[in-house]
């Protein structure tokens, strides 16, 4: 007997496949699941300041590499996107106030997540619905800095499945990888998705 | 210092690729440049921190003020407001 999910879909249709789901907590519970980037940024020498940089210097070269393949399957308005999260993990802003949480004391991951949080409710808060949809995309790019900084990674599905999360950010919904379709229980669609079957040749994590 | 005023016509305005092409020119050049929405009344942001120049949330018809100050402050000024009037590479019709 099956189980019934209610939620908002991605897309309009009918996916059949085995359910894969997505939890930022549980990522971050899970510890560490594999080695991603050069995976090191929690281990510059205790410097927290160092770990952050490079674990954004990590993030920044991911999401490059994620725009790239996108641009090359001709999906150049989403490859865009992925180019502005690259200049976001960067950002002197978002560094800026991470550096000095992690100075004051604070674990380094964490100091990014918040600094990611303020960007992010800066951004939400903007009259502009598309400038505020970027909100989302800050608090993708923290979350990808802290999971390099924790040595996490997100352990993606092996065979095309139906994505289930209460929030999928941007760059697991969209980065070119099968998935035959995603509900989402908080009833938000990332935006910019293309509805459809996403072939996947790489992991983005 | 070098200052110029442009009025924002591409649809999305400075909407995070647009924003992006922005950022990376900025970077190009030595100069401290900062940007702000005059519509709006934001306050100036580094025009290198993608995420200060979205934070000014600027929008199709909005008119930005753009600084530079430094040793290529004319380049910078040149190029910037060049590619803000260009659209920032984008249509410009409503």
């Amino acid at each position: 007997m099956g189980r019934r999910i209610v939620g908002t879909p991605g897309a309009s249709g009918v996916a059949i496949g085995p359910v894969w789901r997505y939890s930022a907590a549980g990522v971050r519970e899970a510890g560490v699941s594999r080695s991603m980037g050069s995976g090191h940024g929690a281990d510059v020498s205790g410097d927290p300041v160092a770990a952050v940089k490079t674990a954004a210097e990590d993030a920044a070269r991911q999401l490059e590499s994620l725009a790239r393949h996108i641009r090359d399957l001709g999906r150049v308005e989403e490859a865009g996107i992925f180019e502005a999260q690259a200049l976001m993990a960067t950002d002197p802003e978002l560094l800026d106030e991470a550096v000095a949480q992690a100075e004051a004391g604070m674990e380094p991951a964490s100091a990014v997540e918040n600094a990611a949080a303020a960007a992010s409710a800066t951004l939400a808060a903007l009259p502009d619905e598309l400038l505020a949809a970027r909100a989302a995309d800050v608090r993708d790019v923290g979350a990808r800095i802290a999971r390099i900084l924790r040595g996490q990674a997100v352990a993606l599905p092996e065979v095309p499945s139906i994505a289930i999360a209460d929030d999928l950010p941007p760059s697991i919904a969209r980065p070119g990888r099968r998935r035959d379709g995603s509900l989402r229980r908080s009833g938000r669609r990332p935006g910019g998705v293309a509805p459809g079957r996403i072939r996947a040749s790489r992991p983005a994590m | 210092m070098r200052v110029t005023e442009v009025d924002v016509a591409n649809r999305s305005g400075l909407h995070a690729r647009p924003a992006a092409t922005f950022v990376k020119m900025a970077a190009s050049f030595r100069s401290d440049i900062r940007v702000e929405n005059l519509t709006r009344g934001s306050k100036s942001a580094s025009a290198k921190s993608l995420l200060g120049v979205l934070g000014c949330g600027v929008e199709q018809g909005h008119r930005i003020r753009v600084s530079a100050e430094g040793e290529d402050e004319a380049a910078a000024i040149e190029a910037l407001r060049a590619l803000a009037e260009g659209g920032f590479g984008e249509a410009t019709q409503a």
